[in-house]
């Protein structure tokens, strides 16, 4: 695969130059972590970064592996503190499944839903958690 | 003093070029790649056994490493390993015995060494993991017992797999990993203060790391993971709307990612990340995709699992550079934050269509984008399909720009208006027009105890507040409630009617006012046992999320919906997934085979339990899955068993047995009760707001408040009629 060449960036220095002097200070994480057991499914929605109104999170969801074949489903929702949805992301897999939402300021909830589904799509396990 | 001056200005002059040199480091520019990043799509042709998918691949320098599992009774063996040559076209079994392990994680980072942790398949021991290295003749080159960190390896997801050139093992976990050091035999986790997303292997043989910086940017670094002293190799910028996926490594690039729209390069030589390939112009739903790597200098494969391809469990697709792609006229679905079952859709549009291909365009970027988007379609040379999650609906129904789409069901022999669940469409039409269609929908909804607020769907605000009364102290009304959910609430009635009665608004701001800001962390089962509110309000998309109320309250539960003015809380919610077709589109018959798409038995049957279908024949099939008591064969041959699902809703954790007939009986009440549909207006949630803000800060009396907002809201409705 060959490459174009680069162009300039002078101009993008100095922006950059200038963003450097505002970076916000909000790193503290927010985690949670639960799993279930039985069909070998592990499942987990982690949050990163606080939740607030201004403050910036995003949030990552997956589940792990199980070897019968069956259909798992992880979605990723991120809610306002009025409720409405402001970003989803899905993932579904017959293997293991991954999804990950953008960094969002103003979202003060998550919901993470974890799904194993049989061929039939019958739920055979659902796992819905929210983050607040 | 000049001199001075002299010296501050240079001083800071020389402050300002170090800044800049820092930066320019660390900035990094997202490129077209100039070869496009146009791929062709092709089914990887393997001989596999009856039950026998592929579960997991690797690869290294034109070579492919396939785990596969079957699950049938007559298999060979459960596990087998294949290798595949890229430059010849073989595909070898390699010999290695998997026994009764199987293999969660595979990598193939060095040129003879392919790497794998597997685990024990029986479930009496099921903590026995073992690390191993094979050549590509099956033959073991080390191994390690993992079993002592059976504790760690059981409780975590582990997503990946990547070997050092030391011989240091790493595996990803949720936002952290793990080194194995085999020469100390020590597992340890990654330093606390770092949280991991991804991690690859890198051309010199290091591991790459990508973190999320502070402000949750993500940084590629290296070094030791487990002190957390790490080197930034490059910050990435925001390559697209979804987050990073993957990172894994390249010949020509020093690393790769991907995303769930596109896979990009870094060159760090340049500082460039280059757009090597996109997912949609490809055809490709990548949200069922998984474990992608390089296996040329043009083609990557990664295993789709597409639930609707009904032969196989999954498949591993290749995607190879092509220099054009096939002359097709471009259709644009224009939108904000485009729903992902949507971008699913487009890409089955688009694999099958050889005419026309849909290009999805986000207008969330732009600052004014329902404004912007109202200019394109009345030019007539912008959107075919419109979808109107966050939009102002009305005005785009207003001024006409939407097709009827009854008009196009009507003459389409495919479909017919009886397929779809009359009270749905009643909710959708307009002046008896349907100028937009959901494939499916969700119940907004609020759910209590029947013995509490009677057996009844509906209920009206001053019923409500006589029940809450009557009610001791301590009861909350609503279970998680806050004060901008309390307005939102306020926001759909005046939406239903702008000359909503004044003794209604004040109930609502009142109650807002004395509503937490944030959502409370509250737990259910304890808020539940101790009879501690009167309602929960939820959007159930599927129907677990309806039956597991009547097992968390251990009695009948009523559908009440919010309490509202006229008792008609309950709303259809259409989950951001409803699509017009444009009045100016010059390709109406193509958009329509879109919507036919959403349309579908398999599309919407195949979708749940993301929402409920709007077709009836797929309700009817989903209801009597959910329902049933005994084993039968569906009509794709699948064998569904009698229903059975372990459910977790926070801290309640339930088993959900067969839908019962008085169940199924409510569902079907609460369907055709639905008058409206739950349409978020941002306009007027923003005036709310902003009238709101002045009463809970006592600036301002309730009255006058109502009085501005209605004031308001008035002059707003004008403007979109």
């Amino acid at each position: 695969m060959k490459k174009t060449n680069a162009g300039k960036k002078i101009a993008a220095c100095l922006l950059a130059g200038g963003l450097l002097l505002t970076i916000s200070i909000n790193s503290k994480a927010y985690n949670a972590t639960y799993s279930v057991g039985g069909y070998t499914m592990t499942c987990q929605c982690t949050v990163a970064g606080t939740l607030g109104k201004s403050k910036s999170s995003s949030a990552v969801g997956s589940t792990g592996y199980d070897g019968n074949g069956t259909i798992q489903t992880v979605s990723v929702f991120a809610y306002n503190s009025s409720g409405t949805l402001l970003t989803n992301n899905y993932s579904e897999s017959q293997v293991s499944a991954i999804t990950t939402t953008t960094t969002k300021k103003g979202v003060t909830s998550y919901k993470g839903v974890h799904s194993i589904l049989d061929s039939s799509r019958s739920v055979i396990k659902t796992v819905k958690k929210t983050q607040s | 003093m000049n001199q001075k001056r002299i010296f501050w200005a240079l001083s800071f002059f020389t402050l300002l070029l170090f800044l800049t040199g820092c930066s320019a480091k660390d900035e990094v520019a997202v490129r077209e790649s100039e070869q496009g990043s146009n791929f062709q799509t092709e089914r990887l042709e393997l001989t596999l056994e009856d039950g026998e998918y592929v579960y997991s691949i690797a690869s290294h320098d034109r070579k492919l490493a396939l785990f596969t599992v079957n699950t049938s009774e007559n298999a060979s063996a459960k596990y087998k390993l294949y290798i595949k040559d890229w430059v010849t076209g073989e595909v070898e079994e390699n010999p290695y015995e998997f026994g009764d392990n199987k293999c969660i994680l595979l990598t193939w980072d060095e040129e003879e060494s392919i790497t794998m942790l597997l685990k024990n398949d029986d479930s009496a021991h099921s903590d026995e993991y073992l690390l191993t290295r094979i050549d590509t003749q099956g033959n073991p080159l080390s191994e390690a017992e993992l079993s002592q960190y059976a504790g760690i390896l059981n409780s975590e997801i582990l997503i990946k797999l990547v070997t050092d050139k030391e011989g240091n093992i790493y595996f990803l976990g949720m936002l952290k990993a793990f080194c194995w050091n085999p020469d100390h035999e020590t597992l340890t986790q990654s330093a606390d203060s770092i949280q991991v997303v991804n991690m690859s292997r890198n051309q010199s043989g290091d591991v790459l790391f990508a973190v999320y910086d502070k402000d949750l940017h993500t940084e590629i670094k290296t070094g030791d993971i487990t002190t957390g002293k790490l080197k930034s190799v490059v910050k990435l910028p925001e390559l697209d709307e979804s987050g990073l996926q993957e990172l894994f490594p390249s010949k020509d690039y020093d690393f790769c990612c991907s995303t769930q729209q596109a896979v990009y390069g870094y060159d760090a030589e340049e500082k460039s990340i280059y757009k090597l390939l996109d997912f949609e112009n490809a055809d490709v739903d990548a949200h069922t995709i998984g474990g992608i790597c390089e296996v040329s200098e043009d083609a990557f494969a990664f295993v789709s699992s597409n639930p609707e391809r009904k032969e196989d469990m999954t498949e591993v697709l290749v995607l190879s550079r092509q220099g054009q792609q096939p002359d097709r006229t471009t259709l644009k679905m224009g939108g904000i934050g485009i729903s992902p079952l949507l971008k699913s859709a487009v890409s089955k549009y688009n694999g099958s269509s050889q005419e026309y291909r849909i290009e999805v365009v986000d207008y969330g970027e732009y600052e004014n984008a329902d404004a912007k988007i109202t200019t394109e379609m009345i030019a007539g040379d912008g959107l075919d399909l419109l979808c109107l999650n966050g939009l102002p609906g009305e005005e785009y129904i207003n001024r006409n720009l939407l097709e009827d789409l009854y008009t196009y069901i009507d003459r389409d022999a495919d479909v017919s208006k009886e397929d779809f669940i009359e009270s749905v469409l009643k909710v959708l039409e307009h002046d008896g027009k349907l100028l937009y269609i959901t494939p499916g929908f969700g119940i907004s909804t609020a759910v209590g105890r029947s013995a509490l607020l009677g057996d009844r769907i509906g209920m009206k605000l001053e019923e409500f507040q006589r029940i809450l009364q009557n009610q001791p102290d301590d009861m909350q009304p609503f279970f998680r409630e806050t004060r901008d959910g309390m307005l939102n609430h306020l926001c759909d009635e005046l939406q239903k009617d702008i000359h909503l009665d004044d003794e209604i608004m004040r109930y609502y701001l009142e109650t807002a006012r004395q509503l937490p800001e944030s959502i409370p962390d509250d737990s259910l089962l304890e808020a539940v046992k101790r009879n501690r509110f009167l309602m929960m309000k939820d959007t159930c998309v599927e129907f677990n999320d309806l039956m597991i109320y009547q097992r968390i309250f251990e009695e009948d539960v009523a559908f009440t919906g919010y309490p509202t003015e006229k008792g008609n809380g309950n709303a259809l919610d259409c989950l951001g997934m409803n699509v017009g077709l444009c009045s100016g589109s010059a390709n109406k018959e193509a958009a329509w085979d879109f919507i036919k798409i959403l349309l579908s038995e398999d599309f919407q049957y195949y979708s749940y339990p993301s929402f409920f279908p709007t077709r009836k024949d797929c309700m009817d099939r989903i209801v009597k899955m959910v329902s049933a008591t005994e084993e039968y064969d569906d009509p794709d041959g699948n064998h569904v068993k009698p229903y059975r699902c372990e459910m977790t809703y926070d801290d309640v954790e339930i088993v959900l047995e067969p839908m019962t007939t008085s169940e199924e009986e409510k569902f079907w009440q609460l369907l055709s009760s639905i008058e409206y549909e739950k349409i978020p207006d941002a306009k007027t949630e923003e005036i709310v707001r902003e009238e709101a803000e002045g009463f809970f800060a006592d600036e301002r009396t309730a009255d006058e408040t109502i009085a501005s907002i209605k004031e308001r809201i008035g002059l707003l409705f004008d403007e979109l009629n």
